[in-house]
């Protein structure tokens, strides 16, 4: 067996498809290096290089169409514990006969990330869909979010391209950083300071906007078709502390 | 902006517009023009969800709750004793922007009770739409609703500024409507859905000489009608939305389950449940329509006046037509697979590019996530395993009925229609 252990980074991930093919390794089991017990397996430690990533992602897309690179993607970003695996495997299967086999939903690993990317797909939409901007100090808008798998670079395009006259913030608390849009173009940030700071510095006016939108979201319920499963089913609880409607 | 009073009248106004089931927010792409705010990319995102299960996507508000018209069904309407609220242009233009800008919503829903007269009431709804796109900049996504009997001109002027159109019908039935809305003529409803069809498909024409034209109402129409409040029948509805479908190009039909609101002798009386299930089938019915090929006549006829509420229409029609099973999976063309019970657009998706790599057999079906309960009596596959179609529908349904789980199954207690 042939571990191999990197940066967790994606760059990282396709140098070590790069190097597997360069030196011919079977069957290897990735390990990113944040995981603990990898001292128990003598590893490979493969370091990323752009270049060889680079090399990689320009081969693939002989084979792949551009939503199937997204897709591989997506199954990265989703930090489930097989996902790199998942990834290598097609990937190498897919280099050796020359086409993809993305579409083969009779293969068992095939189905496999198209079910993760199910989710990471329904996440990202969701958090399209449940931030919730404050307006702070300075024309700031800011929102924090904790979504299950790390969205926060795959949301970036649709919040520029409709929030393009503002500035805004969105901080992802259960990672610990945040991409900042300062009217120009986004990048990645980490908060020095808890991100508390920077809500109560709130104006005043923050609290009618909410208080109308509350008021608002509970108009427009028609109780005579409760429906609490199906509600629950929308909006998981987990998303709740970070609604203003269902604070 | 004094906010307690925008408060009240918001109370008022998202209250008396929530009956109006059509929520949606896709079909448009708006992009964001000149650093403005916000765009529409095509797919609608619903920002959340009321407790009764329904998408929040848009500010749903009237305009004004005053209306001139008494129709039986309407909350608004002359006779009710309620408080009467109208928000002016520029208390929704703010309100919309910065409910915008929290990322609350994808836009606005505006309709209004009929005041003084329908072109006075579709001015004004207009005024709003024309503010928000040319004084604030704004892409995001404009649904008005089409007032009854509104000139064709201010629907041309309106399709000029809103993303999608609609007059609901409310009732599918002109005789249901002579009963419920004496003073509303069919007629009224019909005229400015012809006028908005009529200019989307000349700016589509237009839009293929020259790139310039403007996007005129880009997400379409829609219109919604109340099931329930008129004892019309499923067919009834099924086709009074196809005739929308065919000759108005409607992107969305939207049924609407009447909720009692007012005691009326010529209405169910307060406290009748909403026929949520009857609503849920019209809906599964609708997209068979749209989306798998069906035609009206194959599932609601002179014979099946009502959709069965046990069952979900395809296998409605299915056990209707047991000569055309069992289908086989690894060969039979796409147009067939959709019509297998418990096959969905994404199985048949999944079917036809596994089947290009190897047979499929019910292993794969299964893992495809197929509702192999119902669809394992109307397919053949790669294996020896057959389950038998040979027997009375009759029967087959009862045994469906029997391994299926559903959620609506406290509604029915397996008794015997009397019908």
């Amino acid at each position: 067996m042939n571990y191999i252990t990197y940066d967790g980074s994606y760059a990282g991930l396709m140098t070590i498809l790069y190097d597997i093919f360069q030196y011919k390794i079977e069957s290897p089991i990735i390990q990113s290096r944040t995981i603990k017990d990898v001292g128990l397996y003598e590893n490979i430690n493969v370091i990323t290089c752009e270049s060889k990533a680079a090399k990689t992602l320009n081969y693939l897309k002989l084979f792949l169409s551009i939503g199937e690179l997204e897709l591989i993607r997506n199954i990265f970003l989703s930090e489930e514990q097989l996902a790199e695996q998942l990834i290598i495997s097609v990937l190498q299967k897919t280099i050796k006969n020359k086409s993809s086999i993305l579409k083969d939903f009779s293969n068992s690993n095939v189905l496999k990330i198209h079910k993760i990317n199910k989710s990471v797909n329904r996440e990202k939409h969701r958090m399209k869909a449940f931030i919730r901007f404050k307006k702070v100090d300075s024309d700031l808008f800011y929102a924090e979010c904790e979504p299950d798998f790390d969205v926060l670079p795959l949301i970036i395009k649709h919040f520029s391209r409709r929030y393009a006259n503002q500035k805004w913030i969105i901080f992802d608390s259960k990672r610990k950083y945040g991409i900042f849009y300062d009217l120009t173009q986004v990048q990645f940030i980490q908060l020095e300071k808890n991100s508390s700071n920077i809500i109560n510095s709130q104006r005043s006016g923050e609290h009618d906007y909410e208080q109308l939108w509350s008021t608002y979201f509970e108009r427009t319920n028609i109780k005579s078709r409760k429906n609490t499963k199906l509600f629950i089913q929308h909006v998981p609880k987990r998303y709740w502390k970070h609604l203003t409607e269902l604070k | 902006m004094n906010f307690d009073r925008v408060k009240e009248k918001l109370e008022i106004l998202a209250d008396a517009a929530k009956y109006d089931v059509s929520c949606s927010s896709s079909g448009s792409r708006r992009k964001n023009k000149n650093n403005g705010l916000g765009n529409s990319d095509g797919m609608g995102i619903c920002h959340s969800y009321t407790q009764d299960g329904r998408c929040v996507s848009l500010l749903k508000i009237l305009l004004t709750n005053v209306c001139i018209f008494d129709c039986a069904y309407c909350v608004t309407r002359r006779s009710n004793d309620i408080k009467r609220a109208a928000f002016s242009v520029q208390e929704v233009v703010d309100l919309t922007i910065n409910f915008y800008r929290r990322n609350y919503i994808e836009g606005l829903f505006l309709s209004s009770g009929i005041f003084k007269s329908p072109d006075t009431t579709m001015e004004r709804l207009i005024r709003v739409a024309k503010k928000l796109r040319l004084e604030e900049n704004f892409n995001g996504y404009i649904h008005l609703k089409s007032i009854p009997g509104a000139s064709d001109e201010l629907m041309h002027e309106a399709g000029l500024y809103a993303d999608r159109l609609s007059v609901n019908i409310e009732i599918p039935t002109k005789e249901g409507l002579k009963l419920l809305a004496p003073e509303k003529n069919h007629k009224d409803f019909i005229q400015p859905m012809k006028a908005v069809n009529n200019a989307i498909q000349e700016y589509k024409h237009e839009k293929e000489k020259s790139r310039r034209i403007p996007a005129y109402a880009p997400a379409g129409q829609s219109t919604q009608m109340i099931i329930g409040a008129t004892g019309e029948s499923d067919r009834d509805i099924m086709y009074s939305a196809n005739f929308f479908y065919k000759k108005y190009n409607m992107k969305r039909v939207y049924y609407s389950g009447y909720v009692p609101v007012t005691d009326d002798d010529r209405l169910p009386s307060l406290g009748t449940q909403v026929p949520m299930m009857r609503e849920n089938r019209l809906y599964q019915a609708d997209w068979l329509i749209r989306f798998y090929g069906f035609e009206v006549s194959e599932i609601v006829n002179e014979n099946s006046l009502n959709l069965d509420m046990d069952i979900d229409p395809k296998l409605s029609w299915a056990l209707r037509n047991m000569s055309q099973f069992p289908i086989d999976i690894n060969k039979a063309p796409k147009e067939l697979l959709k019509r297998i019970p418990g096959v969905g657009l994404k199985s048949v998706h999944k079917i036809v590019e596994g089947r290009r790599h190897r047979q499929l057999n019910w292993q794969h079906l299964q893992s495809f996530g197929i509702a192999l309960n119902r669809a394992k009596y109307f397919i053949s596959c790669n294996s020896k395993i057959h389950y038998s179609n040979d027997i009375d529908p009759f029967k087959l349904k009862q045994n469906i009925l029997l391994e299926s789980n559903s959620k609506y199954s406290k509604y029915f207690n397996y008794q015997l229609t009397l019908f």
